[in-house]
């Protein structure tokens, strides 16, 4: 993927785009007020952004989302060593995941309000919750295509079960688990915000609804805006993260897959 | 042999039962409020009349019909576009910022701007869902055709294949795991975006129900429909890895 | 005015804590669930006026929209109050919920301006509950009390409600929607009325006040607590409900003053100009067996029938004012 981003066609389409939205909305095209040009939202983003308000509700939301994404990814990695390792428990524990995994999140929030309230434990728990199946599945997957080939050495070898797991086929799986984090990473933003956005006073979900409430078009926008900056981000920052962490699987000279 | 095929999943299920016991007892204990969450034997009789009645089937099937619809679309063109973006140079040059700026938007923060362009109808519902799917499979595609072996391309070029070609012949075949695995996830999502967007705009399907019931305080009534809920996407999860071991028996190594 | 940014206003908030002679005490926190609209103006003055403080409270508030996880969340002792519209907190009570009425929050006004509203398409020839059969109303949610007031509406003006299809719609999105053309006509509720008519207002009109046409000065919304904490800890109820309740005498004696209108901005984030528009609602102290009974009435009528208790029983000492 190319890094820098030029000036390339692409950048003129999206400067197209985003003048597009300008104009539109100068011109009323919608029709309505809830379709704000983009310079009044990107005059709403520095406002709230100078005030301090952004930046404090974004900390909070990322940090929920931190604390949910570690919590989510660490429980998904062992989980799914677990599953790998000894077949019996996937067999024992696998249906309850299966039929945990698909129910959407918003459908699990009200439940779960019941038993966690409404602060971060809920929307950390919301947070890890998602995080936990992509890793979970990945890391399975990791192990899969791992395994055959190098555990028969280590076994040759004659290194313990917990020795193999940690020595070899975690580092070896690793490509797939950071994979799966990464589908986490997008998705733990997201539900963040949905989790802020049905309850409680805090980050970024929290300031979308009152201004939806508030008929304040452009703060929506400036959200949203805010929330695809985050994310775009929070992205380049993982793949740069990403590449150095399997940097060394690189250097062993094999194609990493994941 | 079927005996065995039978037995398999026995752990597994016991293990579940344990679980629903638990929580029956736990309620029974009155560690559990009942009004919070019924213990399973109050859930069991609502979701047995539902089932018997049949009035399970409209909003199941509207719900359906909008994960698929959402999912056909949303998968069509995030291949589409993957292939078109990691095959031709120009177009990914084209496409990567607007993708990339797109993508990590929260789709459930867009529903509101997509109310506004496309109504609360059922346009609006298919094309949030379709949004959510499009770019798990446009990213997993495009990884899918980079990935393409050197070796095979150079084969396929010395053999005097033009590029459409090799697309259709050498690329999307190997690229098909990828992409299958792309969809995978998106099918989940499409559930939690489906479900989503009947919340938000609901006259009938899952989602509204759930929240409807939560409303009016029916809590065994929404336990039920989360329940079905959950049994819809085990469906259909099963459903797709069926499709996808079928999609890929020609490829036993890359099987995941 | 500009409005109030949060911080400022906590800050607002904050101050007077300094006043009062229970300063050095700590105070009991107690965590109260909103929605933020013109209703709950009371509690926030209360807060912002040091009342809470001086009867040695802190009141967290919590806002959702909708009340969706308000009143489960009372139940859940997430919160200690909720502040509920009287139809789902009378939906939760038929289902065995504890809920009590620890002290009213709005009424209709007897006479027009309400805080509801019924808005049509400019031009479109719905004039009546009667020329909506067949057709489709929006409405925040089902089973809620501007539903309730707005199916009452179209039976009173000739309509049958069963045969008009209520579409839920989110508030924000109504006027869209209705301008758009993908509803018939839409259950507006302050400060939506005001906004949609301040923004849309060359492309839709207003066919109908929900509250006064049916039932004038009808019930709204109130606050509620579960009757095991209120039987445990009565005398902290005491003390909630008199802060409350001069919050809601400093509001009434300020329903002209741009200073309610400024403490509405402050914490809704609505700007003032369109507050200046809204019509405001009636702030009682108490709740009436009385318009429970006309309410549980109302809703068997439409279809949100069962059994309840007595609803006398159901009011707290301290809504029986």
């Amino acid at each position: 993927m190319r890094r820098p981003v030029r000036f390339s066609s692409g950048v003129v389409l999206v400067a197209g785009l985003l003048a597009l939205w300008e104009v539109s909305a100068r011109l009323d095209w919608m029709q309505t007020p809830n379709w704000p040009p983009l310079s009044q939202v990107l005059a709403a983003l520095a406002r709230d952004i100078l005030s301090g308000e952004l930046p404090e509700l974004a900390g909070g939301t990322l940090l929920r989302m931190a604390a949910g994404l570690a919590a989510g990814g660490t429980a998904g990695v062992m989980v799914g060593l677990l599953f790998a390792t000894l077949p019996l428990t996937a067999r024992l524990f696998g249906p309850t995941v299966e039929l945990i995994r698909p129910i959407p999140i918003p459908a699990v929030v009200p439940p779960l309000v019941l038993f966690l309230g409404l602060d971060d434990a809920m929307k950390v728990t919301v947070v890890a919750l998602t995080a936990f199946f992509p890793v979970l599945t990945n890391t399975m997957q990791g192990i899969a295509a791992v395994e055959a080939e190098t555990l028969a050495m280590g076994r040759t070898f004659g290194i313990g079960p917990l020795r193999r797991a940690l020595r070899i086929t975690l580092p070896a799986a690793l490509p797939y688990i950071l994979a799966g984090l990464r589908v986490s990473l997008a998705l733990a933003l997201v539900v963040a915000v949905v989790a802020e956005m049905i309850a409680g006073e805090q980050g970024l979900g929290h300031y979308l609804v009152m201004m939806q409430f508030a008929g304040r078009a452009p703060e929506i926008y400036a959200a949203v805006v805010a929330l695809a900056l985050l994310g775009y981000a929070l992205n380049r920052g993982f793949l740069a993260l990403e590449r150095r962490a399997i940097h060394w699987w690189f250097a062993l000279g094999r194609q990493a897959e994941g | 042999m079927t005996a065995e095929r039978l037995l398999r999943p026995l752990p597994g299920l016991c293990v579940l039962a344990l679980i629903l016991g638990g929580l029956e007892a736990a309620v029974d204990a009155g560690l559990i409020r009942r009004a919070l969450l019924p213990p399973p034997s109050a859930i069991a009789p609502v979701l047995w009349d539902m089932l018997a009645s049949g009035a399970v089937l409209p909003p199941l099937l509207a719900t359906l019909r909008l994960v698929f619809a959402g999912f056909f679309i949303g998968s069509a063109i995030g291949v589409a576009a993957g292939l078109a973006m990691g095959w031709f140079p120009p177009v990914f040059r084209l496409l990567e910022p607007v993708v990339e700026l797109l993508r990590p938007i929260p789709k459930a923060a867009l529903v509101p701007a997509l109310m506004l362009f496309l109504g609360i109808g059922e346009t609006m519902k298919i094309t949030s869902v379709a949004l959510a799917v499009l770019f798990p499979v446009l990213v997993n595609t495009l990884q899918g055709v980079r990935g393409v072996d050197r070796v095979m391309l150079d084969a396929a070029r010395t053999h005097g294949w033009g590029r459409a070609h090799t697309l259709l012949h050498l690329v999307l075949p190997a690229a098909l795991p990828f992409i299958l695995a792309g969809m995978r996830i998106s099918l989940g999502l499409a559930l939690v975006l489906a479900v989503l967007a009947e919340m938000l705009a609901g006259q009938g399907g899952l989602g509204f129900l759930i929240l409807d019931m939560q409303r009016s305080f029916l809590v065994r009534q929404m336990y039920a429909w989360l329940v079905i809920l959950a049994v819809l996407g085990l469906a259909l999860n099963a459903l797709f890895l069926l499709v996808e071991r079928r999609a890929l028996h020609w490829q036993p190594a890359l099987r995941p | 005015m500009a409005p109030v940014s949060r911080r400022l206003a906590l800050s607002l908030a904050a101050l007077p804590l300094a006043a009062p002679p229970l300063l050095g005490q700590t105070l009991t926190r107690m965590r109260v669930s909103v929605i933020p609209v013109l209703d709950v103006a009371p509690l926030h003055a209360a807060i912002r006026e040091g009342y809470f403080a001086a009867e040695g409270l802190e009141i967290d508030t919590s806002t959702t929209t909708g009340g969706a996880t308000g009143l489960p969340g009372l139940v859940a002792r997430q919160f200690r109050v909720t502040f509920s519209n009287a139809v789902s907190i009378m939906l939760g009570i038929r289902e065995g919920l504890d809920f009590r009425f620890v002290s009213g929050a709005t009424r209709g006004t007897e006479t027009p301006p309400d805080i509801f509203a019924v808005l049509v398409k400019k031009g479109s020839d719905i004039r009546s509950g009667k020329d909506l059969e067949g057709k489709r109303i929006a409405s925040n949610t089902r089973n809620n009390i501007v539903w309730l007031r707005g199916m009452a509406w179209v039976e009173k003006t000739g309509g049958d409600w069963r045969r008009v299809t209520t579409v839920e719609v989110p508030f924000p999105q109504m006027a869209d929607a209705l301008a758009g053309g993908q509803i018939d006509a839409a259950i507006f509720s302050e400060p939506f009325v005001a906004g949609a008519l301040a923004t849309h207002g060359d492309r839709l009109e207003r066919i109908g006040w929900p509250i006064s046409e049916t039932t004038p000065g009808g019930t709204n919304a109130q606050y509620v607590a579960m009757k095991e904490d209120l039987d445990a800890n009565a005398e902290l109820f005491d003390r909630f409900a008199r802060a409350l309740h001069r919050g809601v005498d400093w509001v009434n004696a300020r329903l002209t003053d741009p200073a309610l209108l400024e403490l509405i901005a402050g914490f809704s984030r609505v700007p003032v100009e369109r507050l200046r528009q809204v019509a405001l609602p009636a702030y009682p102290k108490g709740v009436t067996p009385a318009e429970l009974d006309a309410l549980l009435t109302t809703m068997t009528h439409f279809g949100l029938g069962g059994r309840y208790p007595a609803t006398a029983s159901l009011i707290h000492r301290t809504a029986a004012v």
